[in-house]
């Protein structure tokens, strides 16, 4: 189950305990401090996930969502977004991207790698399906 | 006949012939009836005593009276029996009183129509100046009278080509509506509308329509008072934007508390420096979270206009170089050099100490926040005779501000992208330092700053404190 698993925030804390809390959980973690970073990291070394905050400076987790979508050698990547309520996110933009779920700050690291479970063993299960 | 004649030469330029008429009557005791009858007739024309009167002359007076006498003794009467020349002088006395009291009465009646047209002439003007939209519609709804504002905000002309009826449309209907609906609720009738953006105004309107009545208490008209309320939809929408940022703002360090809180909680900070790291954490982003709150009650009460300052003479020349030695440390850590240069004069200003410090020690912590590794920090302080003003400034070798970020860095919560990086402060420090420079003490605060080569943010701050307070 455990795999590749790319954190993507702009606050060092928030990078730093969802590092701990995943690595804990025996994933392996990289950390992105916005999307062109996020998107820098990628190119060489391609996450099963990837969690990002969604108000960043440079490229924000929307943006970063869409480039994703965009790449074919990316496409394929899930991704679970940490939102805040009253930013007014437009969701509809994408919905033909890699958008799997979204948690709202201030979150529960607990809840985030629940999240991040669910949605490997969902891609898991499709995959041994298919 | 010849006394009826003089008689009618004399009433001929009167306009009071009830005098007459008195004279007439004392006239016939003496001189029979023929003679009163005369005078009498006489008595609703009238002139040449008039003209006595106008002249204020003796002679006349004289042939007046020789003329009277004349007539009485044609007609057989004593002149001197009848008294005619007493009467003739009371005659000329009472008529000379009436004239008088006439002309101050037109006098009166002039002035009083001066004075109604000059009362009427500044109501119009009044309403036609009024800050408020006002308009006013007769009995008939059509209208009369308007101000600038109002007439503006219905879409109509200003002044007397918007006189009239209201032109014809969906907007007019709905008010006119309203119009009826309040002048049938009788004199303490009231209705209150709401018109949306769009229509001839373009604008967003509240109404309030108001019926008049007369003194008989007929309605004759109505009063409206039109409100722009787009100011007011702006005032909303900024709050609800400032309300956004600053919850994300409240919820960034809230984050960090909460998941913190519970990796300890969970166990997962194994060792004893891993626990330590989520305990520093916690405090540090409470503290944060302190401050935030800090900053943010603080900038609203001044712009609500409630902070009280406590005026004293300030000497801001000591305050800097107090200020400079409390943020050396954390100015040594970065191995910074921070300088004060404080000029030699009468650096005393008029102001809040507290609150000065505040600004000085928001523009001394950002230079250090903001400024690499052994830069360099040169806070100055001066006086300015020209303008009366101490100015203040902290000179940074930091990484700069783009040109058209400039004014920018003095709103709320307001971050340059790549500061982000070096630091986390509030958002609100400059923000709350404009307040206190500009709303507080009537000054100024501006940066100059080249990308790359370094910042310089300077305030200047009046000596003497010109007294009231400029609106928040």
């Amino acid at each position: 189950m455990p795999g590749r698993i790319l954190v993507v925030d702009d606050e060092s804390h928030i990078r730093q305990v969802l590092t701990l809390k995943l690595r804990n959980a025996e994933f392996e973690v990289e950390a992105a401090e916005d999307g062109e970073d996020a998107l820098a990291r990628i190119a060489g070394w391609k996450p099963d996930l990837v969690i990002t905050d969604l108000q960043m400076p440079y490229l924000d987790g929307a943006a970063l969502i869409e480039r994703l979508a965009v790449d074919p050698a990316t496409a394929d990547i899930p991704v679970l977004l940490l939102t805040a309520r009253g930013y007014g996110l437009d969701t509809s933009r994408l919905a033909e991207t890699g958008l799997r779920d979204m948690v709202a700050k201030p979150f529960s690291p607990r809840q985030v790698l629940d999240k991040v479970r669910e949605i490997l063993s969902g891609d898991a299960a499709r995959g041994e399906a298919a | 006949m010849q006394a009826a004649t003089i008689a009618r030469s004399i009433a001929t330029g009167l306009t009071a012939g009830a005098a007459i008429g008195a004279v007439a009557a004392v006239v016939s005791r003496a001189a029979g009836d023929a003679a009163a009858t005369s005078l009498g007739a006489a008595a609703g024309t009238g002139a040449a005593v008039g003209t006595v009167l106008a002249l204020g002359c003796s002679a006349a007076r004289e042939r007046l009276l020789a003329r009277v006498r004349d007539a009485l003794a044609e007609d057989g009467a004593d002149a001197r029996v009848v008294g005619v020349e007493g009467a003739v002088d009371a005659l000329l006395a009472r008529l000379a009183h009436e004239r008088q009291a006439t002309q101050a009465v037109r006098r009166g009646l002039e002035i009083d129509s001066r004075v109604a047209r000059s009362e009427l002439d500044r109501l119009r003007r009044a309403v036609g100046h009024a800050p408020e939209g006002l308009v006013v519609l007769d009995g008939a709804d059509e209208v009369v009278l308007t101000s600038t504002a109002g007439a503006a905000r219905l879409g109509i002309p200003d002044g007397d080509e918007g006189k009239g009826p209201l032109p014809p449309g969906g907007e007019t209907d709905i008010v006119l509506r309203a119009v009826r609906e309040a002048r049938a609720e009788g004199p303490a009738g009231e209705r209150r509308l709401e018109l949306p953006e769009g229509g001839r105004a373009n604008i967003e309107r509240e109404i309030t329509v108001r019926p008049l009545h007369d003194a008989e208490g007929r309605p004759d008209g109505s009063v409206l008072l039109v409100r722009d309320l787009s100011h007011e939809r702006e005032l909303g929408r900024m709050t609800s934007e400032f309300v956004a940022k600053a919850s994300h703002e409240l919820r960034t360090p809230l984050s960090s508390i909460t998941a913190y809180a519970e990796m300890l909680v969970d166990g997962e900070a194994q060792d004893d420096a891993a626990r330590r790291e989520c305990y520093e954490v916690i405090e540090g982003e409470a503290s944060r979270l302190g401050r935030l709150i800090d900053d943010m009650l603080d900038i609203s009460r001044i712009e609500a206009g409630l902070t009280r300052v406590e005026r004293t003479s300030v000497d801001l020349g000591d305050l800097m170089r107090r200020t400079v030695e409390s943020i050396q440390p954390q100015a040594h850590e970065k191995e910074q050099h921070l300088q004060a240069r404080v000029a030699e004069v009468d650096l005393r200003v008029e102001g809040d100490r507290d609150m000065l410090q505040r600004v000085i020690v928001n523009l001394l912590s950002n230079a250090v926040k903001y400024t690499p590794e052994g830069g360099r920090i040169v806070a100055s302080v001066d006086s300015d005779n020209l303008t009366g003003s101490i100015v203040l400034a902290v000179e940074d070798t930091g990484m700069g501000i783009p040109p058209d970020r400039l004014e920018k860095v003095f709103e709320k919560f307001y971050r340059i992208e790549n500061y982000e990086r070096m630091a986390r402060g509030t958002g609100l420090g400059l923000n709350l330092c404009r307040h206190i420079v500009e709303s507080l003490h009537a000054g100024q605060i501006g940066v100059e700053s080249e990308l790359g080569r370094g910042s310089k943010f300077w305030i200047s701050v009046p000596m003497r404190h010109a007294g009231g307070r400029a609106a928040a």
